[in-house]
């Protein structure tokens, strides 16, 4: 199964494509089986991404993937939308990581160098979960600590395979992500915006 | 690179005493930054840490994808 067969939550949030996948429909999401947020790590294919997701499913899960391309888009001067969606249409793989950014962590300039922690908050507000467990690989540990610090109630399982974390001290990145969190909500609960949503 | 995740982890367990954390890695290779910062954290004891048999000390997708799926099964 590609990523192009896997039901899509995709929406415009502050600048940005916020894009989810899951092999199962996201209008059910409303289900006793265990909801998971996946980061799958740096630099993940979303081919390999959709596949990671059916085997979770057929694991018993609810799997809902962030897709990490649509995470650092700001990447080369690039800031206007056509061009977002053209540079991002041409690569196959994740964008960006946050380690070229650690160093200037907090700063305007680098405010959208951290929309994966703030792309898995966007996707479980739109999705409307309580609670959710955050799975991942390597840098899933980066994310996660974020999304949970943020949320600490939503994200109340964190489950990782070789995770990371962030050298430097958090708390401009937690500002930051707060702040592209509340630029995410505003932007999905305004109508124009919602209707460009895909499910 | 940071490879330090003790101090959120920390902020993470002090913001809700209640989150479950469970990491998962092999120690096969403890030079390798990805396992260093697992075995820190395994020092925590709200933090479930299970060692990993096997080839799952690196960063390649397929054998990392094999461990979240068996880790998902496991702990979900």
């Amino acid at each position: 199964m590609s990523e192009t067969q896997l039901n899509r939550l995709v929406y415009w949030a502050d600048r940005w494509s916020v894009l989810a996948y899951s092999p199962r429909s996201l209008e059910h999401i409303d289900t006793p089986d265990k909801r998971v947020i996946v980061h799958a790590g740096w630099s993940k294919s979303p081919k390999r991404l959709a596949a990671l997701m059916v085997r979770l499913a057929d694991a018993g899960t609810f799997p809902i993937g962030i897709d990490t391309r649509w995470a650092y888009a700001n990447q080369g001067g690039v800031t206007d939308r056509p061009r977002i969606d053209h540079f991002l249409a041409a690569k196959s793989f994740s964008v960006g990581n946050t380690n070229r950014y650690a160093g200037t962590v907090g700063t305007e300039a680098n405010r959208y160098s951290w929309r994966r922690p703030t792309a898995a908050l966007a996707v479980a507000e739109a999705l409307e979960l309580e609670t959710a467990t955050f799975v991942g690989h390597s840098e899933a540990g980066r994310i996660g600590t974020l999304a949970a610090q943020k949320r600490p109630k939503m994200f109340n399982h964190l489950l990782w395979v070789n995770p990371v974390g962030t050298v430097h001290s958090p708390s401009p990145v937690i500002n930051m992500v707060e702040s592209n969190y509340q630029r995410a909500k505003e932007a999905w609960h305004n109508s124009e915006t919602r209707g460009n949503i895909v499910m | 690179m940071g490879t330090d995740i003790w101090s959120e982890l920390e902020a993470v367990h002090a913001a809700n005493p209640d989150t479950q954390i469970d990491i998962f890695s092999a120690t096969n290779d403890q030079s390798y930054s990805h396992q260093q910062a697992a075995l820190r954290a395994a020092e925590y004891d709200f933090v479930n840490f299970t060692p990993l048999e096997g080839e799952h000390y690196n960063i390649y997708y397929a054998n990392a994808q094999d461990a979240i799926v068996k880790a998902a099964i496991d702990r979900l």
